[in-house]
């Protein structure tokens, strides 16, 4: 299990902290090994997934997707984010834009089954191969310094190759979960510069299920639906 | 000029050059102006275009290169990245960009960034009159009770920039003065502060890619507040900041 990213710009308060130290590290099994520009992706801080039975207007999907969300920044995601100021909510908003997260969306929920596999291809943003299934890799960007400049400015390769294998899954609503392993890959695509960074994240993940209200409402709070690219509820 | 001036000048002069900041001379019938003590310079010598599904970083054509002049009251520090603070730091430093005295120079022409060499903005921009070799935004802060209520202030700005030293190696510092005439505008009625001021500076050349990336947090804050006014510029700490490209792609503010 990775180790707890630190808290450091976060002012986290006392009910909030005791939230997070009550729900132990439930919620950030995330394990891998990562070739990757400077050798770090984290998104073990929050792991957790649910599934999308409804739409905007309440209406419940015929096929509900599942999604899993894994963030840099560490909060307890059964908790209301509501209860925080909104001055703290900013703080994690803010950050997580600054650090590594990864989103999983699963078509169907019902198709996620112990041994099932499945694939996404995209390039410059967009999806060549992704049968029910979709990923958004967010990489925290790099630092810059005074000593930063423009001839070592090297974009990321826009081709990412996701594949995830099942090894333990529920949708049941009482005790959702999905485990397994997931591969990255970063690599150039046929219309990149020549020059690209490449990288390969390996490693397996468990996330345990939370409610879609509160999931929901939560990542809309950190405006962290926009960023990890999830589905908008209502579609046409 | 008799020595009583010179002595005084010559000391700010060799302050300047010491320490690097900023000072101001003259006010506008009493309103005072001073931009500092945060100065820094950046040249801008690259676009970053996007190519397929990246971006690369391509040089400009020396013609096309500019330089950005920011001094303002705001209390930072040039060479940290600014979009790294917390949201709280970054916010607070958004309020100051907006509610302090600041001057925001911009669009200079690198060509002629040379020591001795001047250049202005005068006139209602884009007019037959108007005189445009570098964009400015002015930001004062809200002049106390007493001036306002004797006076508004002249809308009018004429801005004619003047380089003493320039030095725009690693390291280097560019100095000048920039001078500022605040008259009356057409169609403004009542009492307004008029007059000319004269605000000298050493602003230290922050890198082009961090310097680039701190611009895109004042770039959009010091615009509203210079179109907004110091009675509204409060509201502009809420500008976004101007989406950056970084390795990882771009990067908003929100």
């Amino acid at each position: 299990m990775t180790q707890h990213p630190p808290l450091r710009v976060l002012s986290l308060s006392l009910v909030f902290t005791l939230a997070l130290a009550t729900a132990g590290c439930r919620f950030c099994y995330w394990e891998l090994e990562v070739e990757l520009g400077d050798g770090e992706f984290d998104p073990g801080g929050t792991v957790f997934s649910y599934i999308d039975a409804r739409d905007d207007a309440l209406v419940e999907r015929e096929q509900k997707p599942f999604i899993v969300s894994m963030l840099w920044i560490a909060f307890d995601p059964t908790s209301d984010l509501n209860d925080l100021s909104g001055a703290e909510l900013e703080d994690y908003k803010h950050e997580q834009r600054l650090r590594d997260a990864l989103a999983l969306v699963f078509d169907d929920a019902t198709a996620l089954v112990s041994g099932a596999t499945f694939e996404s291809v995209s390039e410059g943003g967009s999806e060549l191969v992704g049968e029910g299934f979709s990923a958004r890799v967010h990489l925290a960007p790099e630092r810059l310094t005074p000593t930063s400049t423009y001839a070592e400015f090297v974009p990321y390769g826009s081709r990412r190759q996701i594949t995830v294998s099942v090894s333990e899954a529920s949708v049941l609503p009482e005790s959702t979960l999905l485990a397994g392993t997931l591969t990255v890959d970063i690599s150039r695509a046929d219309v990149d510069p020549p020059e690209v960074l490449t990288g390969r994240l390996e490693g397996t993940f468990r996330a345990p299920g939370i409610g879609e209200r509160i999931a929901e409402q939560n990542l809309s709070l950190l405006a962290l639906d926009d960023l990890l690219g999830l589905p908008r509820a209502t579609e046409p | 000029m008799n020595r009583r001036c010179v002595l005084p000048l010559l000391a700010m002069g060799l302050l300047l050059a010491a320490c690097g900041g900023v000072t101001s001379t003259g006010s506008f019938d009493g309103v005072t102006f001073t931009p500092g003590p945060l100065a820094f310079a950046v040249v801008d010598r690259h676009d970053i275009t996007p190519s397929g599904g990246s971006y690369i970083a391509v040089q400009r054509e020396e013609s096309a290169m500019t330089l950005s002049i920011v001094l303002s009251g705001a209390i930072a520090t040039a060479t940290d990245s600014w979009r790294d603070y917390s949201a709280e730091r970054l916010l607070s430093l958004k309020k100051e960009l907006a509610t302090l005295d600041g001057l925001h120079l911009h669009a200079i022409p690198l060509t002629r960034v040379v020591a001795g060499e001047s250049l202005e903005r005068r006139g209602v921009p884009g007019t037959e009159d108007a005189v445009e070799e570098l964009q400015a935004d002015v930001v004062v802060a809200l002049p106390d009770a007493a001036n306002v209520e004797r006076q508004g202030l002249g809308a009018d700005i004429a801005v004619k920039l003047t380089f003493d030293r320039v030095d725009l190696s690693q390291g280097g510092v560019i100095s000048g003065v920039v001078e500022l005439k605040r008259a009356r505008a057409e169609g403004q009625s009542g009492e307004v502060a008029t007059g000319e001021l004269s605000v000298h500076f050493s602003a230290p050349v922050v890198t082009e890619r961090l310097g680039k990336s701190n611009l895109s947090v004042v770039a959009p804050v010091m615009a509203c507040a210079a179109a907004l006014g110091p009675v509204r510029a409060g509201s502009c700490r809420d500008e976004e900041a101007l989406p950056i490209v970084l390795s990882s792609g771009p990067l908003s503010d929100s």
